[in-house]
């Protein structure tokens, strides 16, 4: 296990199975009794290529005079399971023990970079610069190009803080593979923060790839705009993630100037920004974002239902339609699905429908909400519960032929289910007296044929409850004929008034008014609550005291 | 006015859980499956108790609870804004920076040293074999037995395997 090599992950089986069989060798001899060092330290060394890092530090532990390489390895174990502090440590001690070793330098340095100890890294950087000539000859010059440019650039960050950040002349003449290898480090880093300042400085510090002019700053190359755009862009969703959505979208709005060329990083900008505003109840602003996002991209569902739904949030129904429809019409295999979920976009799409319908069903506006249900049904035509929804819509549309051809349907798929027997009295039109004591034999009749069932009850409640508004307005219509009759008579002389004709009157609203009476009679214990059994009470007193005036007017 | 220039930041009340939804709660994608979304209410949770997150410890759990059940969770897919576009870009720019699983990680290869110790040997104290042989004493074997000298062959003919003597006992 010789020479330098970069801290890998474990290889393959057939590696692993020598690995295992050399661990436990190693093993057995420590357990025998064995307490050399090197014995402990290629037993850590076969557990840590096997991946397994806690025996790996446990065989390190018991080396009783570490070294500054078993501690290196100590740290690179930290390192893997991302333990910076501990590794930045680790590696310090090291460092400390062998000041001559370029391996630890560089680590020390790129933890330190990782957690953005600006200063302490640009202590270490001349050692590691004179260290760099014990590197293999082929890769010396690039790595002292590499630390050239990051000492650059972290002089530049460390002066950055108090104003204008100054141009380092190693800058102006920085290649595309310096810069490239520059931008691999930062993204590698794996410290959001540390990426977002290094790549900020370096888009600030101007002049990139330009060799003609050292002096003055020039045009940053795209990949750097880029790849601090994307910074940002992953920064502000990691605050996103946190619900600080105030927080993201602070950092999130100065990009809205920078104008990328790039079409990605414009389209996940706008729609970051979109959902920041709408989660802070800034719908227009949120509005805005989304409409541009979908000029750049007119064909990702994803933003037609966020506009959609900020739409929505805002109560301006009417206005989502379209862009759920376009949502709709794009849901397609291109949309990414739980796994585990079959035919999640179908489940997805009716769903939707059916939540449009419920929303527009809830503002009475029946046309719309029928709309959805219908094509909720063209997803699922044997669906009872959607069917159900879709009789009862055609039926607060006044669509009855469509209606009773939908109960046709719900029959054939439930038959026998006696609820549909209640929805069967939902398409008696109710007009007057008749039709109420109708619809009031008939709920009867349902609830003695079907004892018990409580989706009945419930429906007949409903209906009954329906009823009683009607009854009182029929009440008081025949009330209104009768005080006109009674007024004619009160206010003409005794000559003018054709007693025959009012006895006649009478007489008919006497009837009517007995039919009503009949018809509380038996309303009454179809009702359930309280309330709608003092209603028909109330009711009932005053039809019997209008009657009694009809028979006093000689009815 | 003062002369602070720095802007001063109204926060609204943001939404209530339902609109914002289980998958922004959470961080997740949509397409999220379960061992991603356990992952992530484990590390919400985690953030709640050390009051790193702006979501109550309530909420976490609700938002897990939708997601877990098929119809709530397709329910509140139709419902809740997506923060990343149907190509995913976002997550692709999250990854390119070491975030996976929702937490951003360190990618870059350490430079690893080892010693080299292929052709190490132990310093451990090996007798002679032809010592230990001539500082035999072979016992004088009866003529009543004869196939004791034979078998006695065998035994030492044998490989002998150090790691198969049981010392311990």
């Amino acid at each position: 296990m010789p020479g330098v090599v970069s801290a890998a992950t474990p290889g393959t089986e057939s590696d692993s199975t020598r690995y295992e069989a050399a661990a436990q060798l190693l093993e057995r001899a420590v357990q025998a009794g064995c307490q050399d060092a090197n014995v402990l330290y290629m037993l850590a060394m076969a557990r840590k290529r096997q991946g397994k890092l806690n025996d790996a530090r446990t065989a390190l532990r018991k080396i009783s005079q570490s070294d500054a390489n078993v501690v290196l390895q100590m740290a690179l174990l930290s390192l893997q399971e991302n333990q910076l502090v501990q590794a930045e440590d680790e590696l310090a001690r090291a460092w400390q023990m062998d000041p001559q070793s370029y391996e630890i330098c560089y680590n020390l340095l790129l933890t330190r970079l990782t957690l953005g100890k600006v200063e302490d890294c640009l202590a270490l950087i001349p050692s590691a610069l004179e260290l760099v000539s014990r590197r293999p000859v082929k890769t010396q010059q690039e790595e002292r190009r590499f630390l050239l440019v990051l000492q650059a650039l972290l002089q530049v960050c460390g002066k950055g803080d108090n104003g204008s950040t100054p141009v380092v002349p190693l800058f102006s003449d920085l290649s595309g593979a310096d810069e490239q290898r520059l931008l691999d480090v930062i993204r590698s880093l794996g410290q959001l923060d540390t990426a977002h300042m290094l790549l900020k400085t370096l888009k600030d510090a101007g002049p990139l790839r330009t060799a003609t002019s050292r002096a003055r700053p020039q045009n940053i190359s795209e990949e750097v705009r880029e790849a601090y755009l994307e910074a940002v862009l992953v920064k502000a969703k990691s605050l996103i993630d946190r619900c600080a959505w105030t927080d993201a979208e602070l950092l999130l709005r100065p990009l809205e100037r920078e104008k990328s060329g790039n079409r990605a990083t414009q389209l996940v900008l706008l729609n970051l920004l979109g959902c920041c505003a709408c989660m802070t109840q800034d719908f227009d602003s949120a509005i805005k974002h989304f409409l541009a996002a979908i000029k750049l991209a007119p064909n990702d569902p994803r933003l037609h239902q966020n506009l959609a739904l900020t739409y929505e949030f805002k109560g301006e129904l009417p206005q989502s339609d379209p862009y759920w429809n376009r949502f709709f019409d794009l849901l397609d295999d291109r949309v990414p699905a739980p796994p585990e979920i079959p035919r999640y976009l179908n489940h997805l799409a009716y769903e939707s429908l059916g939540r449009l319908a419920a929303r527009y069903s809830e503002k009475e506006k029946w046309t719309s909400a029928l709309n959805y249900v219908q094509r909720a049904a063209h997803l699922r035509p044997n669906d009872p519960d959607t069917l159900e929804r879709l009789f009862q819509l055609y039926n607060q549309a006044k669509r009855q032929q469509d209606a009773r051809r939908t109960l046709e349907k719900l029959r054939q798929l439930r038959p026998g289910e006696p609820q549909y027997e209640m929805y069967e009295l939902d398409l008696i039109e109710v007009k007057g007296l008749n039709d109420i004591e109708k619809l009031l034999m008939e709920i009867d009749r349902i609830l003695k044929r079907y004892p018990n069932d409580v989706r009945v009850e419930e429906r007949a409640v409903n209906m009954v409850g329906n009823v009683i508004p009607l009854m009182g307005t029929l009440c008081e219509q025949l009330s209104d004929q009768m005080s006109k009759v009674i007024d004619q008579v009160q206010n003409l002389p005794n000559y003018q008034i054709n007693w025959s004709a009012v006895r006649e009157v009478m007489r008919d609203l006497l009837r009517e008014f007995q039919k009503l009476r009949r018809i509380t009679g038996k309303c009454l214990p179809l009702v359930s609550s309280d309330e709608h059994r003092r209603i028909i009470r109330d009711l009932a007193d005053h039809i019997d005291k209008k009657m009694e005036r009809c028979r006093s007017m000689g009815a | 006015m003062g002369r602070n220039s720095e802007p001063i930041v109204l926060e609204l009340a943001s939404l209530p859980r339902e609109q914002v939804g289980p998958f922004l709660l959470l961080g997740l994608d949509k397409a999220a499956d379960k061992e991603t979304i356990d992952a992530h209410w484990a590390e919400r949770l985690k953030w709640a108790r050390k009051g790193l997150a702006k979501v109550p410890l309530e909420d976490i759990n609700w938002a897990r609870e939708v997601i877990s059940d098929i119809e709530r969770r397709i329910r509140a897919d139709a419902a809740s804004l997506n923060a990343d576009t149907t190509d995913g870009l976002l997550a692709q720019f999250a990854e390119r920076y070491g975030v996976q699983e929702g937490r951003a990680v360190r990618t870059w290869q350490a430079l690893d040293s080892e010693k080299a110790l292929a052709d190490y040997r132990p310093p451990a104290e090996v007798p002679d074999a032809e010592a230990v042989r001539a500082a035999l004493m072979v016992p004088e074997i009866p003529e009543d037995v004869p196939a004791v000298p034979l078998l006695l062959e065998q035994l030492v003919q044998q490989p002998l395997d150090p790691w198969a003597i049981d010392i311990r006992g």
